[in-house]
């Protein structure tokens, strides 16, 4: 919304630099984007004729002009040729600094010093007043006298002009009267929508002409079904449509509208000046000369005024005419059938009131926000509609649309819907008690009542020492009494508060999984040099369907792109395309993690829940070793179960879509499976555009996980910690251990972790001393063929007695119990070294 | 005399020994064979000819063979053989797996230090090699140093789902259908199969943190005092500014007589704790449904230290968030009264924070994950 300071000071006084009134202006919440300065840069520029023409040696573009600024003949060097002898142009003597801060200054051209500059509309920043005409130097009207400043040739009043963003909740402040109202409520200055020369009164009993003539039903028929609350239409006849006047122009145009003519820029003065949008019809287009307003029907169609063809639907009111033909969707945009042009002889006016929902929901369905759509959706005055229908006639009149209205005959004929009924005022009680609890500072009953009135909000004392407060219905904002106090405080100013910090009887502080998951976090970096990553939740549907075939993907209404609009499964797709990224800009760097929210689906793609998860990957070139991948990922698991699982991992072998055959693993904790890891199917990963690598991946829960069912979230004990340290401290025995290894055969379908476990359990029964044991798995051997049937595993054997010295015999006889435990459990056979 | 026993004794001896140096050797091939040294490959090299040469262990043992009664012979001499082959097995499974591995090593995985059988000093700088350290996200690591501003000021950290309902996320918020604020936020929206019915409560992307609040305060009674840090997503178009999905950190506090003084002061005091004691904050009215009175909080600006530069429009100040009382009705629909808890929310990007913290000129590498952009913030 561009606001000017000339046309809000008829409202308020305000003397203020832009500098000032913009901080004041963002103090109060109309926060200012930007601040054009019209009309500056014409201090010395004046008007001059043109004495005389002549060529410059060696020069094809350039002439030498003599002009007379009124009191001297100066010669300028000018490139245009759009003017003749005796022509009256402008000139900018040397100092002179246009707009936009071009400093005019003593030049040399071709050997002619050149004692100025001729100007054109466009370097005297003209345009913003409706001059027009770019093609060369301006032409000034002859009747100028020469040395006269250009400003006051043309009558050129500078201006401001605030361009403000504001809230969807101040539809008053869509107007310069509404801006005006809050400046003078913070200035403390006379506010008032009327008494200055260009603002008749609003009186209804003093606007509205004596020969009006008032026709109940006959201009207009309002369907009670449609989004229509108030609708009012003036007929006037005997109109000569021309431009309107200079003031309306430049303030339009300042305003960032262009003047079209005397009626249309009449509706949109009014628009901007009092934030109520109307709408002329020329009254011949229009069936029976009178209107209705109703629903759209089905398929329906209007051509709107910006030429484009718009498709209504049934929740669409529209304006039709007397013969059921759509002229407009209310509250949006007119019809191009019925608009205003030079032979308009007759007008039908609409000033109406809409439903502010109906109103949003059209225009955001027909993606047409129109400046009358957003008034009309944030909430217009429901009862400004007769002062600012006969406020039209009033300008109609004041622009010489036609011709005075003074009883002589019944040029104006007015009809309404709903308009005797207006809308009343609704009332608040304030607590000013109630307002030191919520900001922390007073404020006294005078004050209030003096920011209060500023607003054109009504007080009255009540008996209890509170105050009644009536809300004007130009503002919707304000139906409760911490709008009130809102209001108050923001004309007080924020600055105002005392700043004070509430101590917070709680010590803060991270709960358990929340400083597990940040640990998690440095461990995968520091530990695992691993470099974190964060892929976007949504996804193509190809890619994440590589590593699915379960549940149908939870899929997005209204997706940007294709290639993001599905909610991930599996962080996996997205970081095969970080890797592919990364590779493609040759950065070596081939770890990364994430840790984030995956979604998760019931078979028809219905959203269940999310969890977050731990994703690591890792790539490398594929001619490696197969197993070197798998490696690096047991590396990470390693790290993560001695760190996070108390060392309690263990691996089912599984299939799963994604990954290699052969080549992936569930990683379990305490019976609760965690997730996947293992090497990604080379076919796949080359469908992400990395070519000859392998690639390994983690996918692991961490224990957060919501459920949309009960509407609960979980945040488990999943990343426990490290193995905790044993209650009492155990000292090695100065007895010494005794150590030896075991290699088995064991088929390949054994787990070594099942032999390990069983060893163990073997052991706990064979102990005869004493002392504690270790069996550790340390080297696994498939000889040279991969594919053998069987493979040696070597555990290696620590017995540590407390308090004696093993004989041969006692481990012989430990070993020996291991061994034949193992092989009586079919489990794998000593090595036979023969 | 050799006996049966002593000579099991020895050979077990054996092969413990030789057991404890091959892992010794080995280990560090087997943790990552792209960054063996050479001096290591000579070594296992070394090694395998200690044990397969004249002068080996075994060679040794294998005479003492020859005293044991025959009965024995057959089966100890296996046995030898057997820690024997075991041995050289490992070595050569050691030698073959850095073998395999030459071709993808890094250009740095073969170094030789200055070392040699005559003790030439090391240079330690040519085995300062880059490794390939990890990092932390830098947004993570910015949301982690929010968080602990607040964590020290009493504060605790709340989460909550990214997917939302449209009561949480909107109408709990006091953000009716058809609302213009709806507007502020360019929402995504969950397809609803057929069959399950959502009307009235569709699913979306939740738009902001702010439904944490609700869960927050349906979940535990006053008083409050929370920061939910979160991923948020808005129908944006990703530009230099702007992202479709982004952090944000929120702040809830409700207790008795919390005042619009107390956040205007707890706007300060994060302030100055985050971005250091020159820069201050200050409120500028504005609206918001969920926050009655609302504000937008701005910061002095950190470019120009307040002095008025092109990043701040010469104002001195930036835009970091917006904050304000916690409306009625959404105290209300939470089921507090409003008569009796008051409270403040605040809310601001993470990402933003970052971009002003790292003068970052285009948000739109943080979707990338570029790792030479990611690399800088070890």
């Amino acid at each position: 919304m561009k606001v000017s300071l000339n046309w809000m000071r008829e409202f308020t006084p305000i003397d203020l630099s832009p500098g000032e009134l913009r901080d004041l202006l963002d103090d109060i919440g109309l926060v200012v984007d930007s601040v054009t300065l019209l009309g500056e840069g014409l201090d010395d520029v004046v008007v001059s004729q043109v004495m005389s023409i002549e060529p410059i040696d060696g020069a094809t573009k350039i002439r030498k002009i003599t002009v007379f600024d009124g009191t001297h003949e100066l010669e300028i060097v000018c490139g245009a040729w759009n003017f003749q002898i005796g022509d009256k142009v402008p000139l900018a003597r040397i100092g002179a600094v246009l707009p936009g801060g071009f400093e005019i200054s003593k030049r040399k051209l071709k050997g002619v010093e050149s004692y100025g500059m001729l100007c054109s509309v466009g370097e005297l920043a003209l345009d913003q007043y409706g001059y027009s005409g770019d093609d060369g130097i301006m032409i000034l009207d002859t009747t100028r006298k020469e040395g006269e400043l250009i400003s006051q040739a043309l009558s050129i009043i500078p201006d401001v002009v605030f361009d403000l963003a504001l809230e969807p909740n101040r539809p008053d402040a869509l107007s310069i009267v509404g801006v005006a109202r809050d400046i003078s409520a913070r200035l403390g200055t006379p506010f008032s929508v009327t008494g200055n020369s260009t603002n008749a009164s609003e009186d209804l009993d003093v606007i509205r002409p004596k020969g009006s003539r008032v026709a109940p039903g006959s201009l207009v028929r309002v369907d009670s079904n449609s989004s229509c609350g108030r609708f009012g239409v003036w007929r006037v006849d005997d109109v000569k449509v021309g431009q309107s006047s200079r003031l309306i122009q430049s303030r339009l145009l300042g305003c960032g509208m262009r003047p079209i003519n005397a009626v249309v820029d009449i509706s949109n003065y009014l628009m901007i000046e009092r934030g109520q949008p109307s709408h002329p019809y020329d009254l011949n287009k229009l069936g029976q000369g009178s209107l209705q307003v109703r629903l759209a029907r089905k398929g329906e169609t209007i051509v709107t005024l910006d030429g484009l063809e718009r498709s209504l639907s049934t929740q669409d009111t529209v304006i039709c005419d007397g013969d059921d033909r759509p002229v407009g969707i209310a509250g949006v945009m007119g019809g191009q059938n019925s608009q205003i042009d030079a032979s308009t002889h007759s007008l039908l006016i609409e000033v109406a009131n809409f439903s502010p929902q109906a109103i949003g929901r059209t225009a955001k369905r027909l993606g047409l926000r129109s400046d009358a759509s957003v008034r009309f959706e944030r909430g217009a005055d429901p009862n400004a509609i007769e002062p600012i229908g006969w406020r039209f006639v009033e300008l109609l009149v004041s622009n010489g649309v036609i011709g005075p209205v003074n009883g002589d005959g019944p040029l104006v004929t007015f009809d309404g819907y709903q308009l005797d009924h207006p809308v009343e005022s609704s009332k608040v009680t304030l607590r000013l008690g109630r307002y030191s609890q919520i900001t922390g500072s007073n404020i006294d009953m005078d004050e209030a009542i003096g920011i209060l009135g500023s607003l054109d909000f009504r007080t009255s004392p009540t008996s209890t020492g509170d105050l009644t407060v009536e809300i004007p219905t130009f503002r919707p904002d304000c139906d409760r009494e911490i709008d009130i106090i809102e209001e108050l405080i923001r004309i007080k100013g924020y600055s105002t508060v005392t700043r004070s910090v509430p101590a917070s009887p709680f010590v803060g502080g991270l709960s358990f999984y929340q400083s597990q998951r940040r640990l998690l976090r440095q461990v995968m970096s520091l530990e695992c040099k691993a470099i974190e990553a964060t892929t976007l939740s949504l996804v193509e549907r190809g890619d994440a369907r590589y590593f699915t075939q379960g549940p149908e993907l939870i899929e997005l209404e209204n997706p940007l792109s294709k290639t993001e609009a599905h909610l991930r499964q599996s962080m996996i797709p997205g970081l095969l395309r970080a890797i592919s990224y990364n590779l493609d800009r040759g950065n070596s760097h081939n770890r990364l993690f994430e840790i984030g929210h995956n979604f998760v689906s019931a078979d028809t793609g219905s959203y269940i829940g999310e969890r977050e998860v731990l994703c690591y990957i890792c790539d490398l070139d594929n001619t490696t070793e197969p197993s070197l991948v798998v490696s690096r990922v047991m590396e990470v698991l390693r790290v993560l179960g001695n760190r996070f699982l108390e060392g309690q991992l263990v691996f089912e072998p599984t299939s799963q879509v994604g990954f290699r055959p052969g080549m992936v693993s569930k990683v379990v904790s305490r019976d609760r499976v965690l997730g996947l890891a293992g090497e990604i199917d080379p076919t796949i990963v080359s469908k992400f555009g990395l070519r000859n690598r392998r690639v390994g991946a983690i996918e692991l829960e961490t224990g957060w996980s919501f459920s949309i069912h009960d509407n609960v979230q979980i945040a488990s004990r999943l990343l426990r910690a490290q193995k905790p340290a044993p209650s009492t401290a155990w000292i090695p025995s100065s007895f010494p251990s005794s150590q030896f290894d075991l290699a088995f055969i064991v088929p390949r379908e054994i787990q070594a972790q099942k032999v390990s476990d069983y060893l163990l359990e073997l052991a706990s029964k064979a102990i005869t001393y004493d002392g504690t044991y270790k069996i550790k798995l340390y080297d696994a051997y498939s000889g040279k063929d991969p594919s053998a049937s069987e493979r040696s595993l070597t555990y290696s054997v620590r017995l540590e007695p407390a308090n004696s010295t093993l004989t041969d015999q006692e481990i012989s006889t430990f070993r020996s119990r291991l061994i034949d435990g193992v092989e009586q459990a079919g489990l794998g056979k000593l090595r036979d070294f023969q | 005399m050799t006996t049966e026993s002593s000579f099991t004794g020895q050979l077990d001896e054996l092969q413990r020994t030789i057991a404890e140096r091959i892992d010794q050797l080995v280990s560090p091939v087997h943790l990552d064979p792209s960054r063996v040294t050479d001096g290591l490959v000579d070594a296992i090299v070394s090694m395998r000819s200690e044990l397969t040469g004249k002068r080996s262990p075994f060679t040794f043992l294998k005479k003492e063979l020859g005293d044991l009664p025959q009965e024995h012979r057959k089966v100890l001499g296996g046995k030898l053989n057997g820690v024997k082959d075991q041995a050289i097995e490992r070595l050569d499974r050691a030698i073959e797996l850095i073998q395999a591995n030459s071709q993808s090593a890094s250009p740095s995985g073969s170094i030789r230090p200055g070392s040699g059988p005559n003790g030439t000093a090391i240079d330690f700088s040519e085995l300062a090699l880059d490794v390939g350290q990890g990092c932390q996200h830098l947004i993570s690591q910015t949301r982690d140093e929010l968080e602990d501003v607040f964590i020290g000021m009493g504060y605790s950290v709340v989460e909550g789902p990214e997917v939302e309902s449209d009561w949480f996320n909107f109408e709990a918020l006091n953000i009716p259908q058809d609302h213009p604020a709806r507007g502020m936020f360019d929402t995504f929206y969950l397809k609803n199969p057929k069959g399950m019915s959502t009307a009235g409560d569709r699913l979306l992307l939740r738009t902001h943190t702010s439904p944490v609040q609700i869960r927050t305060m349906l979940n535990q009674r006053p008083p409050i005092y929370v920061v939910a840090p979160g991923k948020v997503f808005r129908r944006d178009t990703p530009d230099a500014r702007h992202l479709p999905v982004f952090n944000q950190i929120e702040g809830l506090v409700v207790d008795r007589s919390i005042t619009f003084g107390d956040l205007a002061g707890t706007i300060e005091s994060f302030t100055t704790r985050y971005f250091g004691p020159d820069i201050h904050s200050r409120l500028r009215p504005a609206f918001f449904p969920f926050t009655e009175p609302s504000a937008e909080f701005e910061i002095t600006c950190t470019i120009c230290s307040g002095s008025g530069c092109r990043t701040c429009s010469a104002t001195g100040w930036i835009e970091l968030g917006g904050c304000g009382m916690v409306d009625p009705n959404v105290f209300i629909s939470v089921g507090l009264d409003p008569e009796e808890w008051s409270g403040f929310a605040f809310g601001f990007g993470v990402d933003r924070c970052t971009q002003m913290r790292y003068s970052l000129s285009d948000m739109r590498v943080l979707l990338t994950n570029d790792t030479r952009f990611l690399e800088q913030f070890t």
